[in-house]
């Protein structure tokens, strides 16, 4: 078995017992890189140079007997719209393409205090809005499992990069499922955490109240690993939450026996592909098997939490990607007659269709006359479905269900029509909207042999739930750990 | 037709916190173009606020004395607009549901009391500054982006240019006396739009509203308000019809231009900033703000006068000034000496030596407990008025006691009975000439006796003491 | 509700994007259909709505105590135009 096909679990361990070094393990990453990347294109920017001197020094530190994370030396990918000191952070806007931050995010402070290796920043859609990877406007990303089909998004950089072995472990954003449906894309695990358990500060920002940061794997293991070092209260970011966070890892549990599973039923009807669901009933079949209880539940607003995101999210996008007018940063047109003409050019010529058609949704519904019809019924519904929530998971302990309608779609396929892109978020959206965990992972594949991902979705922080669920699953199906390519 | 204006105020002030409102930098005035900035007050990506929690402090402050209705739990929301001067393209500030509401002022115009109601107040982030160099471009500096503002809205209760000078300095008093503003007007630590209307007098109806920006100063807010209320008189006057807009003021020029109209109003989408949590005020914090407030200066003004006797333009000049007023009623508090005494000294010498040395209290070494000690020496004829000036520039200046000081002068006047009868006889001897006038009715004599006394004991001798020697002696003659 | 192009231009004004721009045909047309899927909102009841205030978390603040601010190299150093130690903008007339 290569370096590259293992997990960060058994790469932590072979660290710890000298028999791997992190420079070793460094080399490894790259030459698998270098093997794969053309045809990924995970990655926007790479950064061997800093990795190997990075990775030099946690060498150096184990051997000079210094206590290191369980992590310390092991590569990480790192989506690129979290900020990295002066590192190019893209978010694969033709409007950042030479952005350089001044600061760090507080997950990449947490990655380097860790010991964590970072291999370079990982292909998104532009800003993080997309489903399926096509937005980016630098970089095309293929899927690993086939090259023909879409990794999905918007951090499909990320799940490939881990799908293809370029690491074992990545790091991604999920506003409306942008780390669970390119997991599910992809066959490898991926998890947004509670809203607030990860700081923010220095993501750049899509839709703050949505956006959450959140570790890819290719085995629940590996993502609560690094979600134990991403996870933790930032004083540098106010909807941080302030609370004892254990460690996930430590306390990995498979036996759920008597764990009250809930099948919404909302989310196994029109729309989901027949693959998909039997997939994902299987894996309800499997649970049964272990000890668990399975039961059909009810969450009735689950039709409305399309409209519901998109109004929220491009409400928020609208603001706060108007900072990007080609006065402090990014890209200002060339040519410009006055103020006003800079702010137009530059804003017009450096975002993509997407972020403009995002952006305008978004400032129609806050907009004079429309905000109480749009944004203000919104924010009530958004209401309604956390307390949709909060009414099922008393009677149960976590929710499973279908990431997307679909496995991986071919590139193309779907980018004229944006609508038809959106209603690939039906299933994942309503999570960030109640700001609750959620857990994806393979199980299973569908007759073209593209893997399907499953959804477990928690209580808040009910993380750890999800995660013993998950392992329980994995150790059962055998589905755990699959690199492509 | 007589017309009445209508006038409504937006003041904003500057809040003297050390840091600003939502990171670490200073915000202090005049540092160095684009010195006191990091990623959250410029708007880099990524970056996010987080609330200073002494804006919130003093905000309150401001509310509890302005008589607000505090909001115990409040927001943050974005203003969204493109600007140079604001990095983010949206402001931080309260919407819908501000920190304080529904407040007012008392204050006196022409010794007519007035009341001012608010609307509201509520904190919000300032914006950056535009530097226009010579050539074609405009330049942003960014040190002021994110320095704490308070936003006052007043109802539209003024009716005069006068009105809202005396109500500026009301606010500018009241913010002193918190101790939330610093109050440089050169500054601009205080500003304000002005929003003029004028209607017929008697009716109740409101004309139409014009709104004025970049005025910089009270004054500059009295010839904006008057050229613009002789402007709509003018106009409609003439027969025409007032048009609503935002006109800015040229102080320079005394004179207002159109900047926009209705029709290009901005439309700012605000909604509640998701980068920021709700504020909650719980009853004990409130308690402390409350406990803060001191007494403010329109109550000290009326006991000044009712219980000191003080006139009232005196009351005024020491209740406008939070440290004068703290160091009388200190002084009174101490019970030892004449309040009108310690007044009067306030009002005279020790304002002088302020304004001659453009300082201000707390930059000397005067205390009450000193200024009390001073006086008391007067009051028991240990040293005269004359040489209590002497001692209070040592005050000011020297950390010495007054005992100290009296010592070291050698102020110490010359009380003693016997002492001043023999110092009476011995200038009597000498100016026989006088004692004879004195005798033959010329009462006036006197005074030039008594001085002649006062150069005998080189100042030191008590005069009143003298001029009743004098009398008395004279009288036996 | 309908989006005219009346509305797209108002939109994109407000939003600083030029309706005339490469491209935004499309864009508006696009919005037709996505306004139509978020319109479905509107046929959920939920009686009157009033804003409340999200008190999940709260009073997250700081302590009024200074940190030192960045280079003014560091911060600029992205920016497009810089003179005078400050980024430039065409010449804005208040």
């Amino acid at each position: 078995m290569e370096l590259y096909q293992k997990t960060a679990a058994e790469l932590s361990a072979m660290l710890n017992n000298k028999e791997v070094s992190a420079v070793e393990l460094t080399k490894a990453a790259f030459a698998r890189t270098a093997q794969v990347e053309d045809k990924v294109g995970a990655y926007i920017t790479l950064t061997e140079e800093q990795a190997l001197a990075d990775a030099a020094a946690i060498d150096a530190k184990r051997a000079a007997g210094e206590a290191l994370s369980p992590l310390a030396g092991i590569p990480v990918s790192v989506k690129d719209n979290i900020c990295t000191k002066g590192v190019k952070t893209t978010c694969a806007s033709k409007m950042l393409e030479n952005f350089l931050p001044p600061y760090n995010a507080t997950v990449t402070d947490k990655l380097h205090a860790a010991g964590l290796i970072m291999t370079g920043k990982t292909n998104l859609d532009e800003f993080a809005m997309g489903s399926s990877c096509e937005n980016s406007a630098l970089q095309k990303t293929r899927n690993p499992h086939n090259l023909d089909h879409v990794t999905g998004g918007s951090s499909g950089g990320a799940a490939a990069s881990v799908a293809a072995g370029e690491v074992s472990i990545a790091v991604g954003s999920d506003t409306g499922g942008s780390i669970r449906q390119p997991a599910s894309f992809c066959g490898v695990v991926g998890m947004k955490p509670t809203y607030g358990t990860v700081s923010r500060y220095g993501l750049i920002a899509f839709a703050s109240s949505l956006d959450q940061i959140g570790p890819f794997g290719r085995c629940v293991q590996d993502a609560a690993m690094l979600a134990d070092v991403l996870m933790g209260h930032d004083k540098m970011d106010s909807t941080s939450v302030p609370r004892e966070y254990e460690n996930l890892t430590a306390a990995i549990n498979p036996d759920i026996r008597g764990m009250k599973i809930g099948l919404p039923k909302e989310y196994f009807g029109e729309g989901i592909s027949q693959e998909v669901s039997k997939a994902v009933l299987a894996a309800a079949e499997t649970y049964k098997q272990l000890g668990a209880e399975v039961v059909e539940i009810s969450l009735p607003l689950s039709k409305y939490a399309l409209p519901i995101y998109y109004i929220l999210s491009s409400a928020e996008a609208s603001s706060n990607l108007a900072r990007f007018d080609g006065v402090k940063y990014g890209y200002r047109a060339r040519d410009f007659d006055g103020l006003v003409d800079l702010y137009v050019k530059s804003r017009s010529e450096g975002f993509g269709p997407e972020v403009q058609r995002r952006i305008m949704l978004g400032t129609y519904v806050l907009s004079s006359g429309y905000y109480d019809a749009y944004y203000k019924k919104a924010r009530a519904a958004q209401r309604a479905i956390r307390a949709d929530y909060a009414r099922a998971f008393e009677q149960i302990d976590v929710i499973l269900t279908p990431v997307a309608p679909t496995t991986a779609y071919k590139i193309g396929e779907k980018t004229s029509d944006p609508l038809q892109m959106y209603m690939g978020d039906i299933c994942t959206v309503s999570v960030n909207i109640a700001g609750l965990p959620a857990l994806v992972q393979p199980c299973g594949y569908d007759s073209a042999k593209l893997p399907i991902g499953m959804q477990l979705i928690g209580p808040r922080f009910g993380e750890q739930k999800l995660i013993n669920a998950g392992v329980a699953f994995e150790q059962a199906s055998g589905l755990s750990n699959i690199v492509a390519l | 037709m007589r017309y009445e204006p209508v006038i409504g105020l937006e003041v904003h002030a500057e809040l003297s916190t050390k840091t600003k409102i939502f990171c670490g930098c200073s915000t202090a005035f005049g540092a160095e173009i684009n010195t006191h900035v990091c990623p959250v007050c410029t708007g880099q990506p990524g970056a996010l606020p987080v609330l200073n929690k002494q804006v919130v402090h003093y905000a309150a402050k401001m509310g509890v004395a302005t008589h607000c209705r505090i909001n115990q739990l409040c927001k943050s929301d974005r203003k969204n607009y493109f600007y140079p001067d604001l990095p983010k393209a949206y402001q931080i500030s309260q919407f819908d549901v501000p920190i304080c509401e529904d407040g007012y002022v008392d204050f006196e115009v022409d010794g007519e009391p007035k009341r001012v109601r608010f609307e509201r107040i509520h904190f919000e982030e300032d914006a950056g500054k535009l530097l226009h160099d010579e050539g074609e471009g405009t330049v942003v500096d960014f040190n002021r982006c994110g320095v704490p503002l308070i936003e006052m809205v007043t109802k539209p209760d003024i009716h005069s240019s006068a009105e809202a000078k005396e109500f500026l300095e009301t606010i500018k008093t009241t913010l002193s006396y918190l101790q939330i503003c610093d109050c440089r007007m050169e500054e601009g630590s205080i500003r304000c739009d002005v929003n003029v209307s004028v209607r017929p007098e008697g009716s109740q109806e409101f004309g139409t509203r014009v709104e004025m920006k970049n005025i910089n100063s009270f004054s500059a807010a009295v010839r904006a308000i008057d050229y613009e209320v002789n402007r709509q008189i003018e106009v409609l006057e003439d027969g025409g019809k007032i048009i609503q807009e935002t006109r800015r003021w040229d102080d320079s020029k005394v004179k207002n231009l159109v900047m926009r109209s209705k029709e290009d109003a901005q439309d700012y989408r605000y909604f509640p900033d998701p980068d920021l949590v709700a504020v909650e005020i719980d009853d004990a914090w409130m308690e402390q703000i409350k406990s803060e407030i001191p007494e403010l200066p329109q109550s000290r003004y009326k006991r000044y006068i009712q219980e000191i006797g003080l006139q009232p333009k005196e009351a005024r000049i020491i209740s406008d000034a939070f440290d004068k007023a703290c160091l009388l009623d200190e002084g009174i508090s101490m019970n030892r000496v004449d309040s009108r005494a310690i007044a009067n000294w306030i009002l005279s010498d020790i304002s002088k030596y302020l304004n001659d040395k453009g300082m201000e209290l707390k930059d000397t070494k005067l205390t009450a407990a000193k200024l009390v000690d001073m006086i008391e020496l007067i009051e028991k004829n240990v040293i005269s008025g004359n040489a209590g000036k002497k001692v209070l520039i040592q005050l000011f200046e020297t950390d010495d006691s007054v005992d100290a000081i009296v010592e070291k002068l050698g102020l110490k006047q010359v009380s003693d009975e016997g002492a001043i009868q023999k110092l009476v006889d011995e200038v009597l001897a000498a100016n026989p000439k006088s004692v004879e006038d004195y005798k033959n009715g010329k009462k006036n004599v006197v005074g030039f006796l008594v001085g002649q006394c006062m150069k005998a004991s080189k100042g030191k001798g008590n005069p009143k003491m003298i001029n009743q020697c004098l009398n008395q002696t004279l009288a036996k003659m | 509700m309908a989006i005219t192009r009346e509305n797209v231009e108002y939109i994109a004004n407000l939003a600083r994007l030029d309706p005339k721009g490469e491209g935004f045909d499309k864009i508006a047309e696009d919005m037709q259909g996505i306004v139509a899927m978020v319109d479905q909102l509107q046929e959920l009841d939920l009686g009157d709505i009033t804003d409340v205030i999200d008190t999940d978390r709260k009073n997250a603040m700081r302590e009024d105590v200074p940190v030192p601010s960045y280079d003014r190299e560091t911060i600029l150093a992205n920016a497009p135009s810089v003179e005078c130690g400050g980024v430039s903008v065409p010449r804005v007339v208040e």
